[in-house]
């Protein structure tokens, strides 16, 4: 008699996240943003796989019109591939994930929101960073464990607005 | 935590139902998730429940009868076909599955059979913390609950089988093979004897749970969201984040709370483990999928065509065995295991709108269900946002007892059933995220909490040990029960433990 033994192997699948996440609105992603936490000493060290979604815009598209954008954009397509940080620092990191072609710098360090609720903060105002990115204000706070869940927001004379979401984890 | 729940349970089925009553009158603030409506039964409208879906039949039957089905291309969880939809079907290689989705769950559309294992020592073995014994008073409190018992020939229930094979010289269906007990008015009124199975009981003779346990529930603070499906379950520091969709707005949400019981279902509990590990969400569970099972189930068509209306009566007719020759004794054919036959008419025939010829011969044949303890020794798998599973029928010699029964059945009447030999179809599936003490063996404890994952509770027939070879629901209302009680005094213990280190 043949006995099924095989186990399945438990793992987070790369991306995954961020394509759950797909589905979500852009206020609900707001919403869920909002919820998160950030650990006090959050610290990103390394190489981050970027995943991006809830793009201003795209999102206001019926669900099975945005999803497979997204998933396009998920894909090998896509230039940019995530973000590098290394002591208080980090760039975009564009065409392969090893980080070897950025552009786009930040210097990163901890903040609060409007509520001042604690999350990280990704100031683009960066000497090495041209002078039209630097408005870019990026914010993180830990989706799951390993996971990152971030924004782009844009800093314009009176107001903040939310221009993108994306996940970041750690590249393998 | 912002959330004023104590817990949040997902899925109104005999687990989540069970457990939002039990941990109500335990004084707990419970919130209930469902992905399903409210039926529109008498009870929920004399309740006072204004938004309510119609059962699947009269002009409803077609537009109401699908809510999802999930078939072998595609992702996910399949099409929805309409979210206020009966059933779900889910079509696989190895083993196909039927469930439910209402307020209410599976006692919508269940045959109203309350039965044990088939083998009295079924919660032996398994966990330190869980034994046959204490299992047994969680039995008595389900059949109180649904005010079930044994119907009897005094009764006079139309197509019962204990009077219809009372003659024959083939089945036999006395006290020798015991007829379950069951949760329908039995007080003699036509009108109940009608309507009450596979496609609802409108009128409410068939004891459903959003009747006799969650309407009494929400009077006691319990609050039910219906048409909110859990898409996601993530652990925080302080507990647990739900991502809900919330179907009447369209919109998703976020809930936190500390306890979650999760009761979705064995498919969706399934479904929703693996999709929150894969996102990250949950950790671990290396036993995830393993031990999943169908509870042999094999239903035939039993195409008799009698000149009598075979429709009618309980939503099961009851029991029937095999008889040995010329005696008043049950018998198991030789080589085989022993196998449960229970016998249905179409019942609800008359709500479908079928040509009148049709519909009159449906009347006259009858449904067969053979179902016995398999090995539960399937894998449910994840793969790319799709569950499905392996499943082998010749490491589950039940089946083929099962299908020697139904083949006897069929000679002895002189009319051969139909099924389907190698293509198992339940209504009963269970196993994947299974009892053990340790995180070895199964997914959660001799108290349903998933190991490495305090707070979180399966109360449903996904962490079921074994088959039980007998219509799960009462099985599964007593593990919800025995899980549901553990939940405060857990609680209490931890604050305790909390207070006494902060000290």
């Amino acid at each position: 008699m043949n006995q099924i033994t095989s186990s399945v192997i438990p793992s987070t699948l790369p991306g995954a996240a961020a394509k759950h996440l797909f589905q979500f609105h852009q206020q609900e992603l707001d919403t869920l943003f909002d919820s998160l936490s950030c650990p006090a000493d959050a610290q990103l060290q390394g190489l981050f796989r970027g995943t991006l979604f809830g793009i201003s815009g795209i999102n206001a598209l019926p669900r099975w019109l945005r999803s497979p954008i997204y998933r396009l954009l998920a894909s090998f397509i896509n230039p940019w591939k995530g973000k590098s940080f290394a002591d208080g620092e980090g760039a975009n990191s564009w065409f392969n994930s090893k980080g070897s072609v950025s552009f786009g710098y930040y210097f990163t360090g901890s903040g609060d929101d409007e509520q001042g609720k604690p999350l990280l903060r990704l100031n683009y105002l960066h000497p090495r960073t041209p002078g039209l990115l630097q408005p870019i204000r990026g914010e993180a706070r830990l989706l799951a464990d390993g996971v990152w869940l971030a924004r782009m927001r844009w800093q314009g004379k009176n107001n903040l607005t939310t221009l993108l979401y994306f996940t970041l984890e750690p590249a393998a | 935590m912002n959330s004023h729940y104590d817990v949040i349970v997902i899925g109104s089925g005999f687990g989540g139902s069970v457990a939002a009553s039990t941990l109500v009158n335990a004084g707990q603030r419970v919130l209930l998730l469902e992905r399903g409506p409210w039926r529109d039964t008498r009870p929920v409208r004399m309740a006072g429940i204004d938004k309510r879906s119609p059962l699947p039949q009269g002009r409803h039957f077609y537009s109401h009868l699908l809510h999802r089905l999930a078939l072998p291309w595609t992702k996910g969880n399949g099409i929805r076909m309409n979210r206020h939809g009966l059933f779900d079907i889910h079509l696989s290689a190895d083993m196909s599955v039927i469930c439910s989705s209402s307020v209410g769950g599976g006692s919508h559309v269940y045959s109203a059979m309350n039965t044990r294992p088939a083998k009295s020592d079924y919660w032996d073995g398994h966990s330190q913390h869980i034994s046959s014994s204490d299992m047994e008073a969680h039995y008595q409190w389900m059949i109180a609950t649904m005010g079930a018992r044994q119907p009897t020939a005094d009764d006079n229930i139309p197509n019962f089988t204990g009077t219809a094979f009372r003659d024959s010289k083939d089945f036999i269906a006395d006290d020798s093979v015991g007829q379950p007990a069951m949760s329908v008015r039995m007080e003699g009124d036509p009108d109940d004897w009608q309507n009450n199975s596979f496609l609802g009981s409108q009128s409410g003779s068939k004891a459903t749970l959003d009747q006799r346990l969650l309407l009494p529930a929400v009077e006691q603070g319990l609050e039910i969201r219906a048409l909110h499906e859990c898409l996601a379950i993530w652990r925080t520091p302080n507990g647990y984040r739900l991502d809900v969709q919330d179907h009447q707005r369209k919109q998703i949400i976020n809930l936190t709370s500390h306890r979650v019981v999760l009761a979705a279902g064995t498919l969706n509990t399934l479904r929703l483990l693996f999709h929150s590990r894969d996102v990250g969400g949950l950790k671990g569970m290396q036993t995830l999928g393993l031990g999943f099972g169908g509870n042999g189930d094999v239903p035939a068509w039993w195409p008799l065509n009698s000149e009598q209306n075979l429709s009618s009566g309980t939503p099961c007719h009851g029991r029937f065995a095999l008889r040995a020759n010329d005696s008043d004794q049950a018998m198991t054919l030789p080589g085989c295991l022993p196998v449960d036959l229970t016998r249905y008419g179409v019942n609800g025939i008359e709500q479908i709108p079928l040509p009148a010829r049709i519909r009159q011969r449906l009347q006259r044949d009858l449904i067969v269900v053979g179902m016995g303890a398999d090995n539960a020794n399937g894998v449910a798998r994840w793969h790319k946002g799709r569950l499905s599973f392996r499943y082998l029928q010749e490491s589950n010699p039940i089946l083929a007892s099962v299908y020697a029964h139904l083949a006897e059945v069929g000679r002895r009447s002189g009319s051969a059933l139909r099924f389907m030999r190698n293509r198992p179809l339940t209504v009963h599936p269970l196993g994947g995220a299974r009892l053990a003490d340790h995180s070895e063996s199964g997914v959660v404890n001799g108290f349903g909490e998933v190991h490495d994952h305090p707070g979180l509770f399966i109360a449903d027939a996904a962490a079921l040990p074994a088959a039980p070879g007998t219509p799960p629901s009462m099985t599964i209302s007593a593990w919800a029960r025995h899980v549901a009680l553990h939940i405060p005094n857990a609680t209490h213990k931890k604050a305790v433990k909390a207070r006494s280190k902060t000290s």
